[in-house]
């Protein structure tokens, strides 16, 4: 039997036309594999949703932000920014 | 009205330099949380979320605009975490919270067991095979559409719906689920809509 693969993301997520709902479910009458996983990638959407959005620790971006001081300061051709003292230390990150 | 994220490139591509800077403010909580999510870990997803800007700020110049920034800047994320976990892979397994007690490996029914059962569920999510996790991780967790999971992955949305279903009932099994679920109430076919 072969199963229909790519429908059954969108039949869990019910996000199918119905047309494609009706031949999964004609399927699912059949299949006990089919039907089991159904159950199983439920569960797991269910678990994925409910993580929760971490905040962005302070910090990570600053050595990004120290680096783009460096690189407009190294671009010759790009427009004179004045850097001031916030020119970084690119290696910050190795701290 | 605020510029768009196309428009902050073209201007950073003309010396803007805090155009770049909003670009990262923009998109950090994203990309940080992509990297999470792939890598289980705080301090690989710290130097993943780098790694991506970094890697945005030099190639930044070979984005045409042909895609949405979000897509591009998802891809070089992807990719920065697929390095870190190449990178990883001859270091130390995962170590994850470890002072946590182990769940029972059962969904927690209790509010109060929720956050135990999150820590359960990013364990149960990096022993996903990495090309399953991200179009979970897109998908599932950062509610992308398939067609941008896609793009970013650059794989057919064939293959991403069927990596997701297979991906899900792996994590799922990881999870050590049986097949107890109800699904959740489905919208009503379009009827009377659109």
């Amino acid at each position: 039997m072969s199963h229909p693969e790519e429908l059954l993301a969108g039949y869990v997520e019910g996000a199918l036309e119905q047309h494609e709902r009706a031949m999964v479910e004609a399927h699912l009458v059949a299949c006990d594999l089919c039907t089991e996983e159904i159950g199983l990638a439920g569960r797991a959407r269910d678990a994925l949703a409910a993580l929760p959005e971490e905040t962005v620790p302070l910090g990570v971006t600053g050595p990004v932000l120290a680096e783009l001081q460096r690189d407009v300061a190294g671009a010759p051709d790009r427009q004179r920014l004045d850097l001031g003292a916030q020119v970084g230390d690119g290696h910050a990150r190795a701290a | 009205m605020d510029p768009s994220d196309e428009e902050l490139v073209r201007a950073f591509s003309e010396g803007d330099r805090p155009a770049f800077e909003e670009l990262v403010r923009r998109h950090e909580r994203r990309v940080y949380n992509l990297a999470l999510r792939m890598l289980g870990r705080e301090e690989d997803a710290r130097d993943a979320t780098q790694d991506a800007f970094l890697s945005a700020l030099r190639k930044v110049s070979s984005f045409r605009g042909d895609a949405a920034f979000t897509t591009w800047m998802h891809r070089v994320t992807v990719n920065a975490c697929y390095d870190m976990l190449r990178k990883r892979a001859r270091g130390p397994l995962l170590e994850l919270d470890s002072e946590l007690p182990l769940p029972e490996p059962r969904a927690a029914a209790d509010p109060a067991e929720a956050a135990v059962a999150g820590v359960d569920v990013r364990r149960a999510l990096v022993q996903v095979p990495e090309e399953f996790r991200a179009v979970l991780v897109l998908h599932d967790v950062q509610d992308m559409a398939y067609d941008d999971v896609a793009a970013v992955l650059g794989i057919p949305v064939g293959t991403v719906k069927s990596r997701l279903h297979r991906g899900r009932v792996m994590l799922a099994r990881a999870l050590g689920h049986g097949t107890a679920w109800e699904p959740a109430e489905r919208p009503a076919p379009s009827e009377g809509q659109s």
